[in-house]
């Protein structure tokens, strides 16, 4: 979710600020203390933060803020929820939704999640929306079905198919069950026999490596 | 300078063999991008995958809306279930493996710029 480091002597880049300071206001949101402007400038109040937060765990804070390290983890740790708060899609024309399930000669790289169509959707993981996705690369599809990317603190990338992303969904720090994330569209119209609406959940480690979301999504 | 005349018509001259010879090799090389390609079709949410008979890679099948929508519709009305498998013949060419979408789980993608054929036989025997 962080590009580069922010802090003291760090790149400083806006859009890595930004996120840093939404989620250090977000972590001092129950307190009395005064709320940080989200302007993307690392200055002084900015850093002054970015050290209290960080005293809680450490003995000699260093005011940085890095990609996938301790403070990042502590500030907006890794969690997750059902995106739609419907069962796993099972057995329909087109297959079952759970994760190594056969398509053709392949098998299913991710869990659907049963939706119903406009219905919300939330984030499945905690994280920063990188970006929009497609899951098809070309065609019809590729025109009508698309979702979003997110990341979280740790690096895991999971990506959300089938649903209308939320205006201005890019960026923006997302909370798993809580952050809507966009509608859940249909494929009925794509999909003649039968298909049951459902939200496509893939999880992949930093790394790459693919990850089954039923074991995590409870 | 009659020595670097006859120098610089000489490198002309091999620079325009040489030129004609890259024309020739782009057309054959397109020519042969656009061959017939017989082998097995799987179409479903999720899938769109050409196997060319004889071989072990599975590729992601494009093509032009029209051509794509045209052999989805024509193939399920031929299944009696999704991801059955059923024999084609496609004109068309490799294109590299797609770095993320379903695309990026095969082997490479197919962009088919002909549907010849259609069928529930086996043609790969």
């Amino acid at each position: 979710m962080l590009r580069h480091a922010v802090g003291k002597n760090a790149t400083n880049h806006s859009s890595d600020v930004k996120v840093i300071q939404t989620l250090l206001n977000s972590n001092q949101r129950n307190s009395s203390k005064k709320l940080l402007t989200v302007d993307g400038l690392y200055g002084n109040n900015t850093a002054a933060v970015i050290e209290g937060f960080q005293s809680r765990f450490m003995r000699q804070p260093d005011g940085v803020i890095s990609p996938y390290k301790n403070t990042i983890k502590r500030l907006w740790p890794t969690a997750y929820s059902n995106p739609t708060g419907k069962g796993i899609r099972r057995m329909d024309p087109y297959g079952s939704g759970e994760y190594g399930a056969s398509r053709g000669r392949r098998t299913h790289d991710g869990v659907d999640y049963i939706a119903l169509a406009e219905q919300n959707v939330v984030a499945p993981i905690s994280g920063c929306v990188l970006r929009i996705s497609w899951p098809y690369a070309s065609g019809i599809d590729a025109n009508v079905l698309e979702g979003v990317e997110i990341e979280a603190s740790d690096g895991t990338r999971c990506w959300v198919w089938y649903i209308k992303p939320s205006v201005n969904i890019i960026n923006q720090v997302v909370k798993a069950g809580v952050s809507i994330i966009g509608r859940a569209k249909t494929l009925s119209n794509r999909y003649s026999k039968n298909i049951r609406d459902h939200v496509h959940v893939r999880l992949q480690t930093r790394f790459g490596s693919s990850v089954n979301p039923s074991t995590v999504i409870k | 300078m009659k020595t670097s005349i006859k120098v610089i018509s000489i490198g002309v001259i091999i620079a325009m063999t040489q030129s004609c010879s890259i024309f020739k090799k782009i057309e054959n090389q397109a020519e042969d991008m656009t061959s017939m390609t017989k082998g097995n079709y799987m179409y479903g949410s999720e899938v769109s995958s050409f196997q060319p008979c004889d071989s072990e890679s599975e590729f992601w099948v494009v093509g032009d809306e029209g051509i794509t929508t045209e052999l989805q519709n024509d193939y399920l009305e031929m299944v009696n279930k999704p991801y059955e498998q059923v024999f084609v013949s496609f004109r068309g060419y490799q294109l590299e493996k797609a770095n993320e979408c379903f695309a990026a789980d095969y082997d490479g993608q197919f962009k088919v710029t002909e549907v010849i054929s259609l069928q529930k036989d086996d043609i790969c025997q």
